[in-house]
């Protein structure tokens, strides 16, 4: 950790100390804390915050799948692209996410542009003139961005001070639960939020946030336990409790090892219905649906508190960890990638004569090079791999896979198109039927490399 | 009335077994039957088919088993042949599975039905509700039990048990929040995957909500796939017969069937404008004419 960094959360919790006076109980205190949010006007000192899932390495924006809603970003008469597709965009991009049915990208300026379903306001801008859904469009505020992510019906997004940005809403199921207590979100607004945020991640209707302490906040919908703070009986819309308790972004507590009891995380991630969180010393943490084992944990209990995964061992120094809606793909520091839960339609990855479900992770042995990430949602996976490929398995009804047919693959297929042949993949998401790449002219390789 | 069956060699003798309870079920179900005048042939080394008569009557599904691989599969589609027949000649009980995300209004759509709220029964093990949807249709009463998923799609997708039986089969989504068209193709392929092909229809439901963007040709999932789909309101009945007229004419085999009598619905809470609903209905005629966009594309 740069000393810049450390000094920057010192500071920070002697303002909150500050402010927090009277605090003769423990409880007491805990309570006064979370008061003291951050936001916007906080007069706390800025610096940039870091992580090292943010990108920087530019490229340009493709899209493959299905477009009905715009997703593609193509025009309202791009329906379907069976090819990846450039997304015309006026400068080039350092990350992209794909939400369900929409698109975000965030350009080398940290600015957004979104595409696709606006129907609970997902996209954070109007789109009241005739598709202008379907083509990009900037969101107007005033903030730099560093990261972005999202999920079915929302778009988060990270300033560089470690303020979490959000607009559309929550869904579980009897429709949409708002963002924020006050209802869904036509345009960005400020989460706020305890601590200063270095990393976010997006569920399909959950919003995970890491802060730079090493602590987890959670908020969203809770009914398959993926909030990972909130009990079983509460997770319907709050009970009694109310939907304040879901949708406001509140610290999940985690319960530690002999060895570590009080763990801190260095990173999360989020899948359709799961959550994941790396502790800094390497233990995996999961917590939500688990119907098909997909949490890595073999008795199909969905977990509304955060468990340790034996079954990912910390020793294996994963690198990455996506999750659809009923499977789970994971790298390694080796880059290899395992997967684990739902096999029906090849997301699995191990061939077609094994398509079972599986209780335990298994080496997807297939891949022909090492992998740097992966990506996973609703039936399907992928990998971008060293050699500058993208590999996509799983069902491929909706040609999200990019590989000419709308067949079921069992195993890693590479992506292949004519945007993609003189095109090196940086970054792959995927959504409910489409899936978004970024890539860069393999041209440029070998600047990028010495200027490393 | 005398019917015969003949059934194909390569479907085992539990099939046949089958058969002979379920003409026994036929004769206690219906009293003027003559239980002697049922004949069940079993011709080796043929594919089933059905007398001309009986195939009128018969659902289009009938004829799909003898394509059919696995074990499994078999076990499936016996079942739900032996149901189909069962069933259309007994005053057809037809189960008809109803799908799709959270908060789209399945539940809103099975209740305007006044009957089949006031019949409904609860189905323990499988955590459904089953709604008796009665009709009046010009080949005779038809009911549709109408399987309601009680939340269970919140674990995204259902247990294989539940689509088991499924005769036919309606895919829900909300046209004011298309995020729940996401899954539509999830649905369909879980459906087809235990069902093989079960006649299906799409619904957009809350098209009474005015600031709907969608434009029926926007959607296209359902002419890929040959489903029929329908524009419908559950809370203004706009459309509320639809989907089940177009399966009730497929399970037939009757382009003609008609319904001679509206069930008794719940009154409108909202009224769909009428220049509103005619507007939708020409936009998706006019989607209907446009093709699909074709495999040529410069990005290949």
């Amino acid at each position: 950790m740069p000393p810049k960094k450390s000094r920057s959360a010192s500071a920070l919790s002697t303002a909150a100390k500050s402010r927090s006076k009277d605090k003769s109980a423990a409880k007491s205190n805990q309570k006064r804390s979370s008061d003291t949010v951050l936001s916007e006007e906080s007069p706390v000192k800025r610096l940039k915050t870091d992580h090292k899932s943010h990108t920087s390495t530019p490229g340009v924006v493709l899209t493959v799948g299905e477009g009905d809603v715009g997703q593609l970003g193509l025009g309202p008469d791009v329906l379907e692209k069976a090819r990846p597709a450039l997304v015309e965009l006026p400068s080039k991009c350092i990350q992209i996410v794909a939400g369900g049915m929409h698109t975000a990208c965030l350009t080398t300026e940290g600015e957004v542009y979104t595409f696709g379903c606006n129907d609970e306001g997902a996209l954070g801008r109007t789109t009241t003139a005739e598709g202008s859904e379907a083509k990009p469009g900037k969101l107007t505020t005033k903030n730099k961005f560093i990261q972005i992510s999202a999920g079915d019906s929302h778009t988060a997004m990270l300033t560089s001070d470690g303020l979490i940005f959000a607009s559309g809403t929550f869904r579980d199921a009897n429709g949409s639960i708002g963002l924020t207590e006050a209802g869904p979100q036509k345009t960005a607004i400020n989460l706020p939020c305890p601590k200063r945020i270095m990393k976010i991640a997006s569920g399909s209707d959950h919003l995970l946030a890491l802060s730079e302490d090493g602590l987890v906040f959670s908020s969203g919908c809770a009914e398959q336990g993926q909030l990972g703070r909130v009990a079983e009986c509460f997770s319907n819309r709050g009970g009694r409790k109310g939907l304040g308790l879901l949708l406001s972004l509140k610290q999940i507590h985690f319960k530690g090892t002999k060895q570590n009891r009080h763990p801190k995380f260095c990173d999360v991630w989020a899948g359709t219905y799961v959550s994941f969180a790396k502790s800094v010393s390497g233990d995996i943490y999961a917590w939500g649906l688990n119907n098909y084992y997909q949490l890595g944990i073999d008795d199909m209990v969905n977990r509304f508190v955060p468990e340790l995964v034996k079954a990912l061992p910390s020793d294996q120094g994963w690198q990455g960890i996506a999750g659809g809606q009923h499977h789970t793909v994971a790298v390694n520091k080796d880059g290899e990638v395992f997967s684990i839960g739902r096999g029906t339609y090849g997301q699995l990855g191990l061939g077609e004569s094994n398509a079972e479900d599986a209780k335990e992770p298994k080496r997807v042995s297939s891949l022909p090079s090492s992998c740097l990430s992966v990506d996973a949602s609703s039936s399907v996976s992928f990998a971008v791999c060293k050699d500058g490929k993208s590999y996509g398995w799983g069902m491929g009804t909706c040609q999200q896979l990019s590989n000419g047919e709308d067949e079921d693959k069992f195993e890693p297929v590479v992506m292949t198109g004519k945007q993609l042949s003189d095109k090196e993949v940086l970054m792959i998401s995927s959504g409910g039927q489409h899936t978004v790449l970024l890539a860069k002219q393999k041209a440029d390789v070998a600047d990028s490399v010495t200027s490393e | 009335m005398s019917i015969t069956m003949i059934v194909a060699e390569s479907l085992d003798c539990i099939y046949y077994r089958e058969l002979q309870s379920v003409t026994s079920l036929l004769a206690t179900k219906m009293n003027n039957l003559d239980f002697s005048k049922i004949n069940i042939a079993y011709r080796k080394g043929q594919h089933a088919c059905m007398p001309s008569k009986l195939k009128s009557i018969l659902p289009s599904t009938g004829g799909s088993y003898s394509t059919l691989g696995t074990k499994r599969k078999r076990a499936i589609c016996k079942r739900t042949l032996i149901n189909n027949y069962f069933n259309l000649l007994s005053n057809s009980n037809i189960m008809l599975v109803l799908v799709g995300d959270g908060g789209v209004g399945k539940t809103t759509f099975v209740k305007r039905h006044l009957t089949g709220e006031f019949e409904k029964r609860y189905v323990a093990t499988l955590g459904v509700e089953v709604h008796p949807l009665k009709f009046f249709t010009s080949r005779g009463e038809m009911v549709f039990n109408v399987w309601d998923t009680a939340g269970q799609e919140k674990f995204g997708g259902l247990r294989d048990g539940y689509y088991i039986q499924g005769q036919c089969a309606v895919i829900m989504f909300d046209v004011t929040a298309r995020v729940t068209y996401k899954n539509v193709p999830n649905w369909h392929r879980d459906l087809v995957r235990v069902c093989e092909n079960i006649p299906i229809v799409l619904c957009g439901n809350k098209v009474d909500i005015k600031d709907r963007k969608v434009k029926a040709k926007t959607i296209t999932f359902h002419r890929k796939k040959n489903l029929q789909y329908y524009d419908i309101s559950a809370k203004s009945n706009y459309n509320f017969e639809k989907p089940f007229l177009w399966l009730a004419r497929k399970l037939a085999g009757d382009s003609e069937l008609e319904f001679i009598a509206m069930p008794a619905l719940q009154p409108p809470e909202v009224v769909m404008d009428p220049q509103l609903a005619s507007e939708y209905e020409r936009q998706l005629q006019d989607a209907q004419n446009v093709s699909l966009p074709d495999e040529a594309d410069e990005d290949l």
